[in-house]
């Protein structure tokens, strides 16, 4: 039960939102899409050469880059 | 006349059922306080004419990005009488808390479930009637899609309509925009009662093609693959068409238009017949290619495959100073640059915004294509024409890329941004249909506006004085090319094509028209004087000289509207003129000296 940040995991992990440390703009706009502080969620792929990640929160497959998902940290699924 | 709004997320298919409940009757109004271009359109609702007014989508009334803040402005500034809320079914635990949200604004409401069809295919379970309570407001099943639902929604609206609720004033509204964490509470209460969705999920169509679509190493592979078979039926496809629309146009001139105009005088028959029908026949004939074109893009467009690309290509974009988004509007560019254009009001950070608009007016679009299909059908062997087009694509892309990278340099940014990977879609036939009769009317439209002028002003510059020889360096047209000559020479361009590539600033296609025009033939004569007049250098470095050189004036009246900067504007019509000068430049005087 490790706390990460988001853009560490490879595919096929999967997590629990812990708190998204970005700006508030941004921040918003990945609330509206179901990316909130408790939710789960499961990276399902990366893009090859430090591309983005596509993460899944419930029935929305979303792309986020890799630096982005930094700011979003996690605590890791048994 | 009262006003229906309609709103919703983006990827609801909000769209589609906005064609579908006006008939696609819709004309881009002008909103006092909105400055950008909205679609609207007047329907006949029970006994009463309604406005509706499709507005873009938005995830909340945050206004995080420039449309949304467009939703806000609109709602706050012009009165609305109801509010569709299009939501998409299978992602109702996302979509609620906006519907929540909207019912804040107290205005008389329909909530509209769309895709009711995919999210019972998913297995999911929605209590329709327990939402419509927990919301207040009639909530009703529906696919835009394939019209399902269609009736009782467009009852409810005119019933939602018909409530004399009082119009909240402004201020009122205003306060009501306010900020909502309780709402993610209220949704969540109100999912837990009326949603089921089953624990697994099934392993869909989506996910098999994604593991094969965005696979690290054969992804990128099946992308280009993807584009040139989709170039390939284009032209396997167009060429039959396109001969056949020349043959009726050819049909038209010698059993109609000559019997019928012979008796007018020598120079009005020239202008009418020579000039204005032999130019916008020439630019008409490659009408079906252009909307097969536009079919293979909707197509594309469509089925959710464009954020895959954005996926695909973002490490690349990334390096450019760019981002995947980016790299798709360029990909949209190739139909039209000025959607493309207005497709960039997603992105919130203006450096990103104005390079990612600086780079779209060098995408190959459609108008452009006209011209190079003729040029190397006329200039190459058949077997050769297809690599000569490809390498232009080639020349727009690394144009695009060089410019990004340079204005990257100049003025580097960042902005975090997510992108929704949709579930993929097949569009209906009714859809493609509609598609297909938009880019032809779209085309009338500028046929009328712009193709007719302008091949008819070439036609008087090529042809005035009247003493002169027509097309001789005498006229007008000539006397201008001259002109122009210091500069044109070193590309290898011919001084009487400078008149043509004045008018192309207008219009691209008028590129073509005014050829016909210069030349004095149209249909295959055409194209074998075309090939007496210029060398296969010659002619590439003229099409990578139109490819670059100023955008359209469409182009560079969006440019000037969308960023309000005289600045950039001029920036970005002089800097493709300087790229499209050197890279021309470099290329004749290269092959040449290689003696080409």
């Amino acid at each position: 039960m490790s706390v990460v940040t988001l853009d560490t995991l490879s595919p096929g992990h999967e997590a629990t939102i812990e708190s998204l440390d970005l700006d508030a703009g941004f921040r918003q706009r990945l609330q509206a899409l179901g990316l909130r502080c408790g939710r789960p969620l499961s990276v399902e792929r990366q893009a090859a050469l430090g591309g983005p990640l596509v993460v899944r929160v419930g029935p929305v497959q979303l792309m986020l880059r890799r630096c982005d998902a930094h700011g979003i940290t996690v605590r890791l699924s048994a | 006349m009262k006003r229906l709004a309609l709103v919703g997320m983006p990827n609801t298919g909000k769209s589609t059922f906005f064609n579908r409940l006006t008939g696609a009757s819709a004309r881009v109004g002008n909103w006092p306080g909105v400055t950008v271009d909205l679609y609207a359109a007047k329907i006949l609702l029970g006994e009463s004419m309604v406005e509706v007014v499709d507005l873009p989508g938005l995830y909340d009334l945050h206004g995080y990005s420039g449309d949304e803040q467009v939703v806000r402005r609109f709602l706050e500034s012009q009165p609305v009488d109801a509010l569709a809320v299009v939501l998409n079914a299978g992602q109702i635990e996302h979509q609620l808390p906006l519907a929540l949200q909207l019912t804040h604004l107290g205005l008389p409401l329909v909530v509209l479930l769309n895709m009711s069809d995919e999210a019972r295919a998913m297995g999911l379970s929605i209590d329709a009637e327990g939402l419509a309570a927990g919301l207040g407001c009639r909530v009703i099943a529906v696919s835009a899609k394939y019209g399902h639902g269609y009736g009782v929604a467009r009852e409810a609206l005119r019933e939602a309509l018909a409530n004399p609720a009082p119009r909240p004033s402004l201020e009122e509204l205003h306060s009501r925009l306010g900020g909502d964490d309780a709402v993610v509470e209220q949704a969540d209460a109100l999912l837990a009662d009326t949603v089921v969705r089953p624990r697994q999920m099934a392993p869909n169509l989506s996910a098999r093609i994604d593991r094969l679509a965005l696979h690290p190493l054969w992804g990128i592979p099946l992308f280009i693959a993807a584009l040139l078979g989709m170039f390939q039926l284009v032209y396997t496809l167009g060429a039959p068409l396109q001969d056949a629309v020349a043959w009726c146009l050819d049909g038209i001139r010698t059993l109609l238009l000559e019997p019928l105009a012979g008796w007018l005088p020598a120079p009005l028959y020239g202008l009418l017949v020579e000039g204005a029908w032999d130019g916008l026949a020439t630019v008409a004939s490659f009408v079906p290619v252009i909307v097969l074109f536009f079919l293979a893009m909707a197509l594309i467009e469509d089925s959710g495959y464009l954020s895959r690309i954005a996926f695909l290509t973002d490490a690349l974009m990334s390096r450019l100073g760019l981002d995947g988004r980016g790299f798709v509007m360029l990909l949209m560019g190739f139909g039209c640059n000025v959607p493309a254009l207005m497709g960039t009001r997603v992105m919130r950070e203006r450096r990103l915004r104005w390079l990612t608009m600086l780079i779209i007016p060098l995408s190959l679009c459609s108008a452009r294509l006209q011209v190079f299909v003729f040029l190397t059908t006329a200039l190459f062997t058949p077997h050769q024409a297809p690599w000569v087009l490809a390498a232009l694509y080639l020349v727009s892309f690394v144009a695009a890329f060089v410019t990004a990278w340079l204005g990257g340099r100049v003025a580097p940014c960042h902005e975090p941004f997510v992108l929704e990977l949709p579930p993929y879609r097949l569009p209906t036939l009714r859809q493609i249909a509609l598609r297909s009769w938009q880019e032809v009317h779209h085309f009338l439209m500028r046929a009328t506006r712009f193709i007719v002028i302008g091949v008819t002003l070439v036609w008087v510059l090529t042809h005035y004085p009247h003493d002169a020889v027509a097309g001789g360096p005498a006229t007008l047209a000539g006397m201008f090319g001259q002109w122009m000559e210091p500069l044109l020479a070193p590309l290898g361009i011919d001084q009487t094509m400078a008149v043509v590539l004045l008018f192309g600033f207008v219009a691209k296609e008028i590129v073509l028209g005014a050829l016909a025009v210069l030349v004095g033939a149209d249909g295959d004569a055409l194209t074998q004087l075309v090939g007496t007049r210029m060398d296969a250098v010659q002619g590439f470095s003229l099409m990578l000289f139109v490819l670059l050189y100023t955008p359209c004036l469409s182009t560079v009246a969006t440019l000037k509207s969308e960023t309000r900067s005289l600045a950039f504007t001029t920036v970005a019509v002089v800097w493709p003129l300087l790229l499209a000068w050197g890279a021309s430049f470099a290329f004749y005087q290269g092959a040449r000296l290689l003696g080409f």
